[in-house]
């Protein structure tokens, strides 16, 4: 049997292109998670944990979560779904350039301590997340015009739920580095 | 209907190169990772003979090789080459050959036709896998024309000594970033066509095992290797911008203070190793049990004896694997409690390994077995993964684990499992879906030339392994342990174990002609010549375009074999009930 991507299963309830996404969510999950693990690991372990600049950590780390929260309900919600996914997502890329920039400034460079490695490093994966999400919207925004064939709003919900769960594990990750 | 890819594959002499057929794609894999297999191979011998003859130039090649050559002068290993060849056997036999061979070659192949599909969900990321799959062994490869050398740590590739190692370790870990998003995308695809595109009646409990055995690897593959993934990002990290994840304070190394902030943890890094490579076991042997179950139903002509049982332990065995991976951690002193639970989940994921092992050979029993070659080497296949699979358990022990951990005994067991274990069920597996792919059967005669030394010097190499444990014969030593005292009375095990190596070698050389002449030369055979119930013979030899002329249609179930009543000893799955 051949189903096309987009096109529901009756028995499973799910299109391909949603099970995929999911599956990929599922490993990005496992993947966030080790990277959780090992931030609790150094966090009990390391004799040299010492955290610092948590406010400029805490601003543009928001802010950077804000966005990636509006393009997850755009994807959703919004009329003009690809041009909101874009904006946002891109956005969020450079609000996570300037954190990591910033933290350079403040000599919190990768090198300088295991928090500011792994801060670094949490940063850096959700950078691409959003890049990657901010380079597909874009993809999408040139080849989707509304008004939006239900292929095509599939496909910008999907990318929300992408944007979501991007904010999600980026919402963890920062919430680990300012609290604990 | 999703794009099969086949039109492509259609268009000229580029087809090969941009497929997205999973047919090309399958056969893309099998070949390349046969290739890895035979480059592993070979540096095994190179080392073999180190072992063996110690400090003494390689036979042929030593001409090869000048006074000043850094790794071989005048032909004879130095220790840091061997070393480097011990590093690029493991990866490449576990991330470049055994993995991508079962799950890249023959899921690729095989699971959209035993589902009655025309193709893979994402056929274009099936392609996008494959060259992952490619650019990840070409980077591996590629160290070995660093100015250093390839990887010289291990496959394991334990910090710190990975990070601080001067050869080619970071293209090394690039190699393993790019063999991870080729698994991921392999695994996501495997699963969706699994989940999505069965055939009309091909309910779950009517798949395959081998669809089932491949589906389960695809998830251990899906949530096992992501881990290793932002392990392996974390390591590049300490190694290019200096970060410490891996690097404990205090580290000297040459008398001198190394200048990093330290405060990382060595044993993270083995947690995060260990949570992929102990399930890649199963990503390795699950795929090798759906091959043998296949071939044994079909030579029994009978049905798999506990079909449910079986799908049953190789989900609860996929679960488990996540949950034991640090028995290979026992001597890192993790504690009695964690030693304990690790002990007892590394127990308890035998229970499904025995009812695997179990239901095969309960399902030989009264059957009218057929002696084919594919069928030799499954039988081979049982005891040889039961072998690996008990000498596991005293594995599983921390207080029989913590002697033998360093020892032979851990090599033994490891290559029984996946040596003996899943070679034989690969060499089972392409005899028998050779004559589906290229609608030619391999030489017989050949093939039982291949078959009984291969499994008489496949066993002359690790048994003595085992053997050589039990005398507390350390591993990883470069000189076959002859400055050891109490490796005197077993080091002539080396030298058995070497000639069997060799051996073993040169008995391939009829299973490549086999391999290879049979394509041109051997005998024609049409589409079912195994008689066989599986919807994958159902369809012409080789598989057209788009796999079924007609989309098929399930009736029954996959190994309905000598049904009473039925006209034939096989009732293939796509015909309905009282057809034939």
């Amino acid at each position: 049997m051949s189903i096309a991507i987009h096109e529901r299963r009756e028995d499973t309830g799910f299109t391909s292109a949603q099970l995929g996404l999911y599956l990929f969510l599922a490993a990005d999950a496992m993947f966030h998670g080790a990277l959780y693990s090992s931030y609790a690991l150094l966090r009990t372990s390391s004799d040299r944990w010492e955290p610092g600049n948590g406010a400029l950590i805490a601003a543009l780390g928001s802010a950077a979560l804000a966005a990636l929260v509006v393009a997850s309900i755009a994807g959703r919600f919004s009329a003009r779904p690809h041009r909101v996914l874009l904006g946002a997502l891109l956005l969020s890329t450079l609000l996570h350039l300037a954190l990591t920039i910033g933290l350079g400034y403040a000599g919190a460079a990768p090198r300088v301590n295991v928090y500011f490695a792994l801060v670094h490093l949490f940063n850096g994966i959700s950078l691409l997340h959003a890049l990657g999400g901010a380079a597909y919207a874009g993809v999408l925004a040139l080849k989707d015009t509304p008004p939006l064939a239900p292929e095509a709003a599939a496909r910008a919900r999907l990318t929300g739920i992408f944007a979501g769960a991007s904010a999600l594990f980026w919402g963890l990750g920062l919430g680990l580095c300012l609290c604990w | 209907m999703g794009d099969t890819g086949d039109e492509k594959a259609r268009r000229g002499g580029l087809r090969w190169l941009w497929s997205t057929d999973h047919k090309v794609i399958g056969v893309q894999y099998m070949i390349a990772a046969l290739l890895m297999l035979l480059l592993a191979f070979v540096i095994v011998l190179l080392m073999r003979w180190q072992l063996a003859y110690p400090g003494k130039p390689i036979p042929m090649f030593a001409g090869s090789f000048g006074p000043n050559d850094p790794s071989m002068p005048n032909g004879i290993m130095v220790p840091t080459f061997y070393n480097q060849l011990g590093a690029m056997h493991g990866t490449l036999m576990i991330f470049m050959a055994v993995a991508p061979l079962l799950v890249g070659g023959f899921g690729s192949y095989l699971v959209p036709l035993m589902l009655g599909s025309r193709g893979m969900a994402f056929p274009r990321l099936g392609r996008l896998g494959f060259w992952c799959y490619l650019l990840g062994g070409g980077l591996i490869l590629a160290t070995f024309f660093t100015p250093l050398g390839p990887a010289a740590s291990g496959w394991t590739s334990y910090a710190p000594l990975a990070v601080i190692e001067k050869s080619g370790q970071s293209i090394w870990l690039l190699g393993i970033v790019c063999v991870y998003f080729s698994s991921l995308i392999l695994a996501i695809n495997l699963i969706v066509t699994i989940v999505q595109h069965r055939a009309p009646g091909m309910g779950f409990m009517r798949l395959p095992f081998f669809v089932w055995s491949q589906l389960v690897t695809a998830l251990l593959l899906l949530l096992a290797f992501p881990p290793l993934a932002a392990a392996g990002v974390m390591q590049l990290m300490d190694r290019v911008v200096s970060t410490s994840f891996f690097m404990p304070s205090g580290l000297v190394v040459d008398s001198k203070p190394l200048e990093i902030a330290g405060g990382g943890s060595a044993l993270l890094w083995q947690h995060l190793f260990w949570f992929l490579a102990h399930p890649e076991v199963y990503v390795i042997i699950l795929p090798a049990l759906g091959i043998v179950a296949e071939i044994i139903a079909n030579n029994t002509r009978k049905p798999l004896w506990g079909y449910r049982g079986m799908v049953g332990a190789a989900l609860f065995l996929g679960l488990m694997s996540m949950l034991v991976w640090a028995h290979h951690m026992f001597l890192t002193g993790m504690g009695a409690t964690m030693n304990t639970f690790f002990q007892a989940t590394t127990l308890i994921i035998s229970v499904p390994s025995m009812i695997l092992g179990a239901s095969l050979v309960l399902s030989l029993w009264g059957g009218a077995i057929r002696f084919t070659t594919p069928m030799l080497f499954a039988l081979a296949f049982l005891p040889m993964f039961g072998l690996g699979g008990f000498t596991g358990i005293p594995l599983a022990l921390a207080v029989t684990n913590i002697p033998l951990h360093d020892t032979y005994y851990v090599i033994g067991h490891f290559h029984y499992v996946v040596a003996p274990g899943t070679l034989f069920a690969i060499f089972a597996g392409i005899y028998h879906w050779y004559p589906k792919v290229t609608g030619r059967k391999m030489n017989d005669l050949l093939a039982k030339l291949h078959f009984w030394p291969t499994l008489l010097f496949m066993n002359g190499v690790f048994f003595p392994m085992l053997i050589q444990g039990f005398a507390g014969v350390e591993r990883r030593l470069y000189d076959g342990g002859q400055t050891y005292q109490h490796m005197n009375e077993v080091f002539f095990l080396n030298k058995a174990a070497t000639h069997s190596a060799f051996a073993l070698g040169v008995f391939q050389i009829p299973f490549i002609i086999n391999f290879f002449g049979s394509y041109f030369f051997g005998k024609r055979v049409g589409a079912n010549p195994w008689d066989a119930t599986t919807l994958e013979w159902q369809t012409t030899a080789p598989p057209p375009p788009g796999n079924f002329a007609e989309l098929p249609r399930v009736y029954r179930g996959p190994c309905e074999y000598s049904v009473p009543g039925a006209a034939r000893d096989f009732s293939p799955q796509d015909e309905a009930e009282g057809a034939a």
